[in-house]
């Protein structure tokens, strides 16, 4: 409990230093001394929210590079659905079937699940309307987008990320 | 060199706003909420990330292009979060048996 405790300061600290660097676009001492202190502020002001997280995981260096793998296989499915629907919308007579669908839940931790709904809604097609335990209630302009989440390559780097699958 | 990197980033830009303008005739073509909602969310979403990443290119890696790589990365988090609550609503209000929509 004390160990991420800790571990949730320090990681809050530097994200927000790190940010503030960045958005401040430049390194004089002035700055980093009022980043410092607003950080630290804010670290305060916001400690009680910070260690909700029960959800334990090891960390490992594979995770990173499953999510930078993950973030490039979401890029390229929006590209490629984006043209779909781009196609879909300029064609003279829009075949629309729109179709509600649940499908069924298939990750654990609370953050995949937020980011996964997101990633549904980001896949041009489809769109997240309610999400519980065990299915997501998702909008689909045509039924084949909704196979394609159900089925396709964005859903299995999501398990992979969670380690449900192996690579 | 500039030369091509100037096309670059004129391609770049120009898709984002072709993506864009998808997304306006989709908002009046769709038929209902939620298929509005495909059209706006998504080709905007995507047309920000085309333009952005233009620029980004355009700039070179500096503490500028980091500051458009931030925007970018808020807009593509709360774009999909906006258009839940928006679809949410809309579901709520007007098909009020969230049960018999699961087939």
């Amino acid at each position: 409990m004390r160990a991420s405790l800790k571990g949730g300061i320090v990681t809050l600290f530097v994200s927000l230093f790190a940010f503030w660097i960045i958005l401040a676009s430049r390194i004089t001492w002035p700055q980093l001394v009022i980043g410092a202190l607003a950080s630290l502020l804010i670290v305060l002001y916001s400690l009680d929210l910070i260690f909700k997280n029960t959800e334990k995981s090891s960390f490992s260096w594979r995770l990173p590079l499953r999510f930078v793998w993950l973030c490039l296989i979401l890029i390229k499915e929006v590209f490629k659905a984006n043209i779909v629907v781009a196609k879909l919308v300029l064609s003279p007579k829009m075949r629309l079937n729109p179709t509600f669908k649940s499908i069924p839940q298939p990750l654990k931790k609370d953050f995949n699940r937020a980011f996964f709904g997101n990633a549904i809604t980001l896949t041009p097609g489809t769109l997240t309307i309610d999400m519980d335990e065990n299915e997501i209630l998702v909008h689909g302009l045509l039924p084949e987008n909704i196979d394609q989440i159900e089925k396709g390559p964005i859903q299995k780097a999501f398990r992979r990320l969670e380690g449900d699958l192996d690579d | 060199m500039t030369i091509i990197r100037e096309i670059i980033v004129a391609l770049f830009i120009i898709g984002g706003l072709f993506f864009y303008v998808v997304g306006a005739v989709g908002l009046i073509r769709m038929p209902d909420v939620f298929c509005r909602m495909h059209a706006t969310t998504k080709a905007d979403t995507f047309g920000a990330g085309l333009v952005f990443t233009g620029l980004i290119i355009w700039q070179g890696f500096t503490f500028v292009s980091l500051n458009i790589f931030i925007v970018m990365v808020f807009i593509w988090l709360t774009m999909p979060t906006a258009a839940h609550a928006i679809a949410k609503s809309e579901y709520i209000n007007h098909h009020h048996d969230p049960e018999e929509a699961g087939e």
